[in-house]
């Protein structure tokens, strides 16, 4: 078990970042998960955590011991790789064995690991196969269970469910939960899928671009990003981002007006889906728009509205909800659930809200 | 941690050099040095008659060459033969590798049987095909016998010569190129297939749309490969036809040799060395612009 | 069934082209003395006798009416080719295998400075002819004192199959899954990692590369004929040119050269089983 810190870590390619000056820190026991959209550097940082990429600049602790310099097999981490590589000729229990091929415990102590390793994941049948003649969730088993037969220090797993179909991902995804937390071993995992993010993590850290944007609870990511990113990138359906004017404790754009408590200046409200209700068409500072389609959920339906400029807004009703398409409707957000975006994509602190 | 430092991981150069160098080394030795020699001998006048001289005369070889009949003659032969050599050994790889893809009774015997001409040297195969093709000994005149004629069939004349040499260097790489678009094709899942004959395709259009893309590398990396070596070809032709009749099969390798060592003209031949090899790189490059620039890898 | 037609008649074709030449020498070979004295040579032979092929190995053979066909006068030569050219080959093979995977993964799985410049020189002598190289080798091997020996053969067999090999090892090993990851992770070092994972998970390609050399080494006779010939050091292809030029006999030509068959038949039987787990396409980008 080791806690983990990045310290201004940094990897180039050529002239190309994928990574720049990312600081972060990782407690002992704790199952982080790093998302972010395709390109952003997810891989490279794990890389760089595995030591199987050396950073351009910046350190890695592990227990605040520097092990910058030191081989991916002597940080004793171990690491499920993208689409869960296994060896693929040898059989899974020799897959399995290599992983403690160099450890020096005893022949017999091996074994009883394995031994339970492969109870606790329920592959035995597999032992004697080939990767090639295994399932998508069966190579993850497999791949899992060579990681963690080495009891590491830090488990590192690179998308390992993404090559899964649905059914499978959901109950592999609370197996992985349930094996770390029993585990209590340290856990970065990737993932570009941010449902996978929010049920699996302890905290997340968003990566956009080759930076850090946000690292968190999936509360506080979700509940006040730091970023005008992290806003757009998490919840489904996605945050409405409204560009406007903050003017006299007010934030405009076109009819729309919301109290806020911010300096003047250009600014992007973001308000939930959640957050809005209908109010008539021509209410004073509420948006007009008309409806352009409606989702019905089950439980709950989405109206998607066309506001000026052709701006998408989605605004969750009740499940009972019609509209015809083509209909004029306002919607008025909650001012106390609105949030405040810079120009530069940093969040505007609100200060105490006034509440109209 | 001093320890930890020394045993930091070999990165990708040292690791390269360590393993790799000696190797490459070994080879720029073995092949440099005939290929200074040949440099060397390129720019100089060799004489053995009356006590072995060398003197230096520049690019004199060089443009020699240029005004030999017989270098334009059989760079004509070379041209020709390759020509015909590499469009025969595609088209009967291809069509060999697609035939034996399909499943069929006594399959591994079949492929062992296409297969063995490869291991037939080019020297073994020069003097099959010699055999087979002169009038005296060949198939021709004793399938005319069987039938009751009494003419003699020889297809060793001025006329097809280059054309059996070319059949004789398909007969032997062919398989070579059947081999490698068989484990090509071995690669493209059925599932194609299945999609293909969903979508009605025609026999035609699945093999164009389904079949041959995935080969298409693999044809030009081996049309680069047989041009090359029919380009090289020297033992087969030496021992067939022996550049014959008269000067018709005299390829630039069977004419380099007849300079080289029948004449002893060691200088002239070296720098009509240089002409061959600048024309076989020539050619791959020729080939890569026109079609492998635009091939994408699978 | 029409397709089952068409595919029959492709591969009867196919069978009839891969074998009349070797069934021309066949029957060559099985020809009796007196049937060779005709013209022309029957198609098939009459009374077929495996003489020739106990007269080149330096045996006297009866035919069944007494008469006796004499061993060859090219015996020796051939017995001693036949052992040269398996030491040879098997040599080259192996060699070339110590050689060329080395190189080959060095080149198709890392990354390093000058990769491209070195890369076109071993493509430039796959390029070289030769015809043009064999003087130039002579020479040096006179002054090293190599013309002649085994040691000078194999030398000059590699520096044809180490490139050419190289150039479709690439190829294959570029599409090995990333394995030197996971290999890493398990605490193997590189070289580690090359020789216990890479080398069993590419062994069939390696089989391919270790065939293509074997072959190469067992049927090459430019550099033979020029370089050892007529030292105790020839292989089977000179040995062979023996009937041609010293002591013309077509059906022990015919006979040595289906012996010079059977090795490398032998090979092919067993590389036809493993094309299926192949894909040894592209060498080079
Ligand atoms: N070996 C390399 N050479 C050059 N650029 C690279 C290399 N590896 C990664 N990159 C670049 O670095 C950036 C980050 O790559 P990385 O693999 O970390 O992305 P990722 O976040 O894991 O994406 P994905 O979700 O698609 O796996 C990308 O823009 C990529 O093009
Ligand atoms: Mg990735």
């Amino acid at each position: 078990m080791a806690s983990i810190d990045l310290q201004g870590v940094e990897k180039r390619y050529g002239a190309h970042h994928a990574v720049r000056a990312l600081d972060m820190h990782i407690e002992d026991g704790e199952f982080l998960v790093l998302l972010g959209p395709s390109g952003c550097g997810k891989t490279t940082t794990l890389n760089m955590i595995a030591g199987l990429d050396a950073p351009t600049a910046g350190k890695i602790l592990f227990d605040g011991r520097d092990v910058t310099e030191i081989s991916a097999y002597r940080r004793n981490v171990a690491m499920v790789f993208q689409s869960s590589l296994l060896y693929p000729h040898l059989t899974a229990r020799r897959n399995i064995e290599t992983s403690l091929r160099y450890s020096t415990l005893s022949k017999v102590e091996k074994q009883a690991r394995i031994a339970e390793t492969v109870r606790m994941l329920e592959i035995e049948p597999l032992l004697d196969k080939l990767p090639s003649q295994m399932s998508g969730g069966q190579r993850q088993r497999v791949a899992t269970a060579k990681a963690i037969v080495r009891e590491p220090a830090a488990f590192l797993l690179d998308e390992p469910l993404s090559a899964l179909d649905a059914a499978l991902r959901l109950s592999l995804r609370s197996e992985l939960v349930n094996l770390q937390k029993r585990l209590g071993t340290t856990t970065v995992f990737v993932t570009h899928d941010q449902i996978e993010a929010m049920t699996m993590g302890d905290r997340i850290g968003v990566m956009s671009g080759g930076e850090l944007q946000q690292i968190g609870t999936p509360d506080e990511i979700y509940n006040s990003p730091a970023t005008l990113f992290v806003a757009g990138f998490l919840g489904s359906p996605p945050m409405n981002l409204i560009e406007g004017e903050i003017a006299a404790g007010l934030f405009r754009s076109e009819q729309l007006s919301v109290p806020v408590a911010a300096p003047p200046g250009r600014a992007t409200l973001g308000i939930r889906p959640q957050d809005m209700h209908l109010v008539a068409p021509d209410a004073a500072g509420a948006l007009p728009v008309t409806v352009f389609a409606l989702e019905h959920l089950g439980r709950e339906s989405i109206v998607i509205a066309e506001a000026h400029g052709g701006l998408k807004v989605r605004i969750i009703v009740e499940a009972g909800f019609s509209a015809h398409v083509g209909e004029r409707l306002g919607f008025a957000p909650d001012p106390a659930r609105c949030l405040l975006f810079a120009q530069d994509g940093t969040r505007i602190p609100m200060r105490a809200s006034v509440l109209a | 941690m001093a320890s930890d430092r020394a045993r930091r991981e070999l990165s990708d150069t040292q690791f390269a050099l360590a393993i790799g160098m000696p190797v490459f080394v070994f080879l720029v030795i073995v092949v440099a040095y005939p290929l200074g020699y040949a440099i060397w001998m390129s720019v100089h006048k060799i004489v053995f008659f009356g006590g072995y001289r060398s003197t230096f005369t520049g690019w004199a070889n060089f443009a020699r060459v240029l005004s030999d009949p017989n270098f334009w003659w059989s760079t004509w032969v070379t041209i020709r033969l390759t020509f015909e050599a590499v469009m025969l050994t595609m088209l009967l790889g291809l069509a060999l590798a697609l035939m034996l893809n399909r499943p069929m009774v006594g399959g591994g015997l079949v492929r062992t049987v296409v297969f063995l001409p490869w291991c037939v040297s080019l020297y073994g195969a020069g003097l099959m095909f010699a055999y087979l093709a002169r009038g005296q000994t060949g198939l021709g005149t004793s399938i005319a016998y069987a039938f009751g004629s009494m003419a003699s069939v020889d297809l060793m004349t001025r006329e097809v010569v280059i054309e059996v040499l070319a059949v004789g260097a398909a007969w032997t790489m062919a398989p070579l190129v059947a081999f490698f678009l068989l484990a090509n094709l071995k690669t493209i899942p059925s599932r194609l297939y299945d999609l293909a004959a969903l979508d009605r395709l025609s026999r035609f259009e699945t093999f164009w749309n389904v079949t041959l893309p995935p080969l298409r590398y693999t044809l030009f990396v081996f049309t680069s490969i047989i041009t090359v070596l029919s380009m090289k070809l020297f033992d087969f032709i030496f021992v067939m036809t022996g550049g014959g009749p008269g000067t018709t099969s005299a390829t630039l390798t069977y004419q380099i040799y007849k300079v080289s060592f029948k004449n002893l003209d060691l200088g002239y031949g070296a720098a009509m060395s240089f002409y061959l090899l600048f024309f076989i790189l020539a050619s791959t490059f020729l080939l890569y612009l026109v079609w492998g620039r635009r091939e994408t890898r699978f | 069934m029409r397709r089952n037609r068409y595919l029959a008649i492709a591969v009867v074709l196919a069978l009839l082209w891969s074998l009349v030449p070797i069934y021309w020498f066949c029957r060559m070979a099985l020809l009796t003395p007196l049937e060779i004295q005709q013209y022309p040579w029957p198609l098939f032979p009459r009374a077929p006798n495996v003489a020739s092929f106990w007269n080149i190995f330096g045996y006297d053979y009866f035919l069944s009416d007494g008469t006796r066909v004499p061993a060859s006068g090219q015996a020796n030569q051939i017995i001693r080719g036949l052992y040269d050219s398996i030491f040879v080959s098997v040599v080259v093979t192996v060699l070339t295998l110590l050689a060329v995977l080395p190189l080959a993964y060095v080149f198709a799985r890392l990354e390093f400075r000058f990769k491209s410049v070195l890369l076109f020189a071993i493509l430039l002598s796959v390029a070289l002819p030769p015809v043009s190289t064999l003087i130039p080798f002579y020479a040096m091997y006179i002054r090293l004192g190599l013309s002649g020996t085994l040691t000078g053969l194999v030398i000059v067999d590699l520096t044809i199959t180490v490139p050419f090999v190289a150039w479709m090892l690439i190829g294959y090993f570029r599409n090995l899954p990333p394995i030197e990851r996971l290999a890493r992770m398990d605490g193997y070092g590189r070289l580690a990692a090359f020789v216990q994972l890479v080398i069993p998970l590419a062994k069939s390609g390696i089989a391919v590369a270790a065939v293509i050399a074997f072959l190469f080494a067992w049927n090459e006779y430019t550099y033979a004929l020029v370089l050892v010939n007529g030292s105790t050091a020839n292989t089977l292809p000179t040995a062979i040119s023996g009937f041609l030029f010293q002591d013309p006999q077509p059906a022990n030509l015919a006979a040595s050269v289906v012996v010079t068959i059977i090795p490398p038949a032998l090979v092919a039987y067993f590389l036809q089983r493993h094309v299926g787990e192949m894909n040894l396409v592209d060498p080079v980008r």
